[in-house]
């Protein structure tokens, strides 16, 4: 078509959820779990460059590797470790969700969403005395 | 010229409104001006821009039914994908036109390159068309009736999608799954629409519901995508026991 045309600026689906957020629009239970989805992932792959880094400290013998480990058993990082276990458990159930909602169509997005975020949660508080 | 709207005598309220204007002849790129509606009860976007030609602001749009059925009339209204027809009026609200595709003048777009697709997607059932009887199950005739027949391929739900910004995108976007769906489904279609679904990026589809969100025919395209995923599924697994019996292993 040789008419002239032009595009206007499109943002990004990240910044457009977030500022439908900030404007406190409603949006569906699948936009807000994609979202967190995302998020969790991020800060699981984060930790596991954190984890490999930590771990690379026993090349340089065991004394290093036990004076890292040392530096971990702080009440900060162990709440951390509580934090970050509650965000494995989401994003785990949070991929079995979207699983079964593949193979049943007909499931209720809503209920499982809250189901999963209540078992995350309990999970996580069951979880506090065997970190600490 | 005149559009269909009896003169307004007594406004309940005079509304602003701002649109995103664009003029190929005369603008470098699309810039946002703001208009005074003297807003009547049940009036909607439509009606404020028929309004606006009345009163000589030839702004360009798209409408024909003005009842939600075709869905030509598609646009953002303050951000979102909306039918203009459908939207009651609302004070300082915005318009853009749908940024999935480049503006050929104010709120109307190329969408041209949507038939390019469906043509390219080859969506009519492709097979067999000898065949004089043929069986049409009642869950396919209720899907048909409920749910692929009332699409009006308004491209509300390609435009919410996060998963896909253009018609070469990775997923090509609810509308065309809905579609795909439809063929699939067809009793004269032979076509391998689990392959094509595929290559199409089903599998991209976040679940997030974003389409089902805009959809002014309450349908839910997402469901559309998981049921071509479960038939990608179902016939993996068929393909497994084909490949055991043609082995023996």
């Amino acid at each position: 078509m040789n008419v002239r045309t032009a595009y206007h600026s499109r943002p990004g689906f990240i910044s457009r959820f977030f500022r439908r957020v900030f404007v406190g629009e409603r949006m569906n239970v699948g936009a807000y779990m994609w979202a967190l989805q995302r998020i969790s992932g991020l800060i699981l792959l984060f930790y596991l460059l954190l984890h490999l880094y930590t771990l690379a400290s026993a090349l340089e013998g065991l004394d290093a590797f036990e004076a890292t480990m040392m530096k971990l058993h702080q009440p900060v990082l162990k709440t951390l470790e509580v934090l970050l276990l509650g965000t494995a458990f989401f994003h785990c159930l949070n991929g079995m969700r979207l699983i079964i909602f593949t193979l049943f169509v007909e499931s209720n997005q809503k209920a499982m969403a809250i189901g999963l975020a209540v078992v995350s949660v309990l999970i996580t508080i069951i979880s506090i005395p065997f970190v600490f | 010229m005149s559009c269909y709207l009896l003169p307004i005598r007594e406004p309940e309220a005079i509304y602003t409104i701002k649109i995103l204007r664009y003029n190929p002849e005369i603008d470098d790129a699309p810039h946002w001006e703001s208009y005074s509606i003297p807003y009547v009860n049940t009036m909607t976007v439509v009606e404020a821009l028929e309004y606006l030609w009345d009163q000589g602001e030839y702004i360009a749009f798209r409408t024909n039914c003005r009842e939600f059925t075709c869905g030509s009339c598609a646009m953002l209204i303050n951000g979102k994908p909306r039918l203009a027809c459908d939207t009651l009026l609302e004070d300082r609200m915005t318009l853009e036109p749908l940024s999935r595709y480049a503006v050929l003048r104010d709120l109307v777009v190329d969408n041209e390159v949507i038939m390019d697709k469906l043509k390219e997607l080859e969506y009519w059932p492709k097979g067999n068309h000898e065949k004089n009887s043929f069986d049409v199950p009642a869950k396919v005739m209720e899907d048909y009736g409920k749910i692929y027949s009332r699409c009006i391929e308004c491209t509300c739900c390609l435009e919410a999608c996060p998963m896909s910004d253009n018609e070469n995108a990775t997923f090509i976007g609810p509308m065309y799954s809905l579609l795909l769906g439809r063929v699939a489904s067809h009793p004269l279609d032979e076509f391998d629409r689990v392959d094509q679904g595929s290559k199409c990026g089903i599998w991209a589809c976040v679940n997030c519901f974003e389409c089902a969100d805009v959809c002014p025919m309450k349908l839910e395209p997402v469901k559309e995508v998981s049921k071509l995923r479960r038939k990608a599924i179902t016939y993996s697994i068929k393909q497994i026991f084909n490949f055991k019996q043609r082995t023996g292993i």
